[in-house]
């Protein structure tokens, strides 16, 4: 088990440099990184001087050296926009983006039992209108659905504020509500299908005509056997939707001024904050790598025949 | 038999004909594919002609407009199905030629996120060893990002425009498709046919494309169509964070975008662009999930009406 974690670690390591090592080759090489800091009117003076300024002028194999070390220690540079480090800038959006992720996939879930509903009688009236609602609920543009919940919420019935933000203290309640009803149907469309789908294909396995045949009830057959077959690709489909969110809430922070992570990347993007850009992205990775991680672990526990040599 | 007969009776056939959810999805989609490629000969007005004394017309009203392209002007009268917009342009022939971009960005993107996806997979699966390890750590490295943030990246770098969101979804959605392929190949190629045709002598090239592919249709074509709404929904989106379509050219997405300043005096502007989308990405999402469960053995079943032999044999639908 532990030979297993230092492997998985070590494998997810590697994926971030190398995923590091792609965004400045595509922003070093596709692109140009001046051109990014720039407007396209800047002259052939301003263009030069920023050059000097950003060291753009070394080769790039010291730069990618520099880029890579600085990394390393956690240094992305000073944000362009803020004056201040970058990496402390996105460091202080990620309890935000944390918390709305946390309220928004938690009223998701309620999309699970949703699906065992659906799963119980496949093909059944039930499992027809929550297919139906499922896919209704997944093909809504999210920020119309956004839109629309302004408009109903607080325009017509005034009950919660439009946008904002008031810390995570007991105070700032009012403003997740919004943002994490507009991001949780998504969430909810998508648990009911997988745990749906998964059921449905698990109850055509061997087991379950065997748990049937000693005589187990149906809830028992589909709650405790079932379910816990099934419970494998619930989970992944959840982490799936958890690492989502660490950036996929771009909309809804937008929409409703919520300053986590997503804003401050489209705000860094339409500034050209090129270093804040990068470290978001680093962070985005490495959160994302963390729940990859807690779902495998999750995994050995719900699956004792999954060994890891 | 008679072949339309030996059609009517094909399972597939009857599994369509037996659902009047799939069948109005599919009709629904016949017509928004039609109406998007035909879009110059349906669209009852120039969409980009500009009314402005009949601007904010709601649905179903009309109006005279006058034509300035001939010398002297012409009056006309114009009915406006779905109103007009702060322009006075015909909502209906603009929804029309949005769909155009939304429909193109959504099946273009898959087409080649497909493509790159499905031979990549190919090659990984059937090969293995170390193009297979590199491939797939590749593909790890591509999804350790979110969709929406590689999508950003990918236009902050190379800018908006709609060759560049094609690109974004090919480089964006190419891990799906090459994870499915490769794992049916590791499967398929262990199987006695597969060593059949080896002994008969097949180059590895034409054990891939003759004997290999054909098996992987189906499951691509249902990944496929799952992905198209997707794809549309997430052109609307970068389109609103105005990473995606540029004018003059115009998506659903970018239409939904620019008409959420008249949601309160013209609501036809948002509402409209957003009923196209969700009833599109629906329809897709539907069409989708039917072919999946057809297309698979073991639940084709459920969506076939009760045979004779089986009522006999005591099966319960």
């Amino acid at each position: 088990m532990r030979n297993y974690m230092i492997r998985r670690v070590s494998h997810s390591v590697f994926i971030i440099l190398g995923l590091m090592a792609l965004l400045f080759f595509a922003i070093n090489v596709l692109g140009d990184p001046v051109e990014l800091l720039l407007d396209e009117e800047a002259s052939q003076e301003v263009i030069e001087a920023m050059r000097k300024k950003y060291g753009l002028d070394r080769p790039i194999y010291v730069r990618f050296g520099d880029f890579y070390k600085n990394m390393l220690t956690g240094n992305f540079g000073k944000s362009i926009r803020h004056k201040i480090g970058a990496g402390g800038l996105v460091l202080d959006r990620l309890p935000n983006t944390a918390a709305l992720a946390v309220v928004a996939w938690t009223l998701g879930s309620i999309g699970i039992p949703l699906g065992m509903l659906a799963a119980r009688r496949p093909r059944g009236i039930v499992d027809r209108l929550v297919n139906l609602l499922s896919f209704a609920i997944i093909s809504v543009p999210e920020f119309w659905l956004a839109l629309m919940i302004i408009l109903v919420v607080s325009v017509q019935w005034g009950l919660l504020p439009t946008s904002g933000f008031d810390g995570l203290g007991p105070g700032g309640w009012k403003f997740i509500i919004l943002p994490a009803l507009s991001l949780c149907p998504r969430v909810m469309g998508r648990n009911a299908q997988i745990t749906r789908a998964t059921m449905i294909e698990e109850m055509g396995k061997q087991y379950v005509a065997t748990a049937r045949a000693k005589g187990l009830t149906e809830n028992a057959v589909l709650y405790i056997h079932v379910l816990k077959n099934a419970a494998i690709s619930i989970v992944t489909m959840m982490g799936d939707e958890l690492a989502g969110f660490m950036n996929g809430a771009t909309v809804a922070e937008v929409i409703f001024g919520w300053p986590g992570l997503g804003k401050l990347v489209i705000d860094s993007i339409n500034a050209r904050d090129l270093p804040v850009v990068t470290a978001a992205v680093f962070v985005i990775a490495l959160m994302v790598m963390v729940i990859n991680l807690t779902v495998d672990l999750i995994y050995t526990w719900l699956d004792p025949r999954i060994s890891y040599k | 038999m008679n072949p339309v007969v030996a059609i009517w009776r094909q399972p597939l056939v009857q599994a369509f004909f037996n659902d009047p959810i799939t069948i109005i999805s599919a009709a629904f989609l016949l017509l928004v594919v039609v109406a998007a490629i035909f879009a110059p000969i349906v669209v009852p007005n120039d969409p980009q002609d500009q009314q402005l004394p009949l601007r904010h017309l709601a649905p179903f009203s009309s109006g005279t407009a006058t034509d300035y392209t001939v010398s002297p002007p012409v009056k006309e009268g114009r009915f406006f199905i779905l109103g007009t917009d702060h322009l006075g342009r015909d909502y209906l022939s603009r929804l029309i030629y949005g769909g155009r971009i939304s429909l193109a960005v959504g099946v273009l993107g898959v087409l080649f996120s497909s493509l790159i996806g499905v031979s990549l997979g190919l090659v990984a699966g059937y090969f293995r060893g170390t193009v297979d390890d590199i491939i797939m750590r590749v593909v790890d490295v591509f999804m350790s990002v979110p969709l929406l943030l590689l999508a950003l990246m990918i236009i902050f770098i190379l800018g908006p425009s709609f060759t560049n969101i094609l690109i974004v979804f090919a480089l964006a959605r190419w891990m799906l498709f090459c994870r499915v392929t490769r794992g049916m190949v590791m499967s398929l190629r262990e199987q006695a046919f597969i060593d059949a045709a080896k002994a008969l002598g097949c180059t590895d090239q034409r054990i891939i494309l003759r004997h290999v592919l054909p098996n992987l249709i189906a499951p691509i074509l249902t990944l496929a169509a799952l992905e198209v709404p997707r794809n549309i929904l997430t052109e609307s989106t970068l389109s609103f964070l105005g990473f995606g379509i540029q004018p003059p050219d115009s998506s659903w997405g970018l239409m939904l975008s620019q008409g959420r300043q008249y949601i309160v005096t013209a609501w036809w502007i948002v509402v409209m662009p957003g009923v196209a989308i969700f009833l599109t990405a629906l329809s897709f999402n539907l069409f989708g999930v039917w072919l999946r469960e057809v297309t698979d053995p073991l639940q084709r079943w459920r969506w076939l009406k009760a045979t004779k032999e089986a009522k006999e044999a005591g099966v319960t639908f």
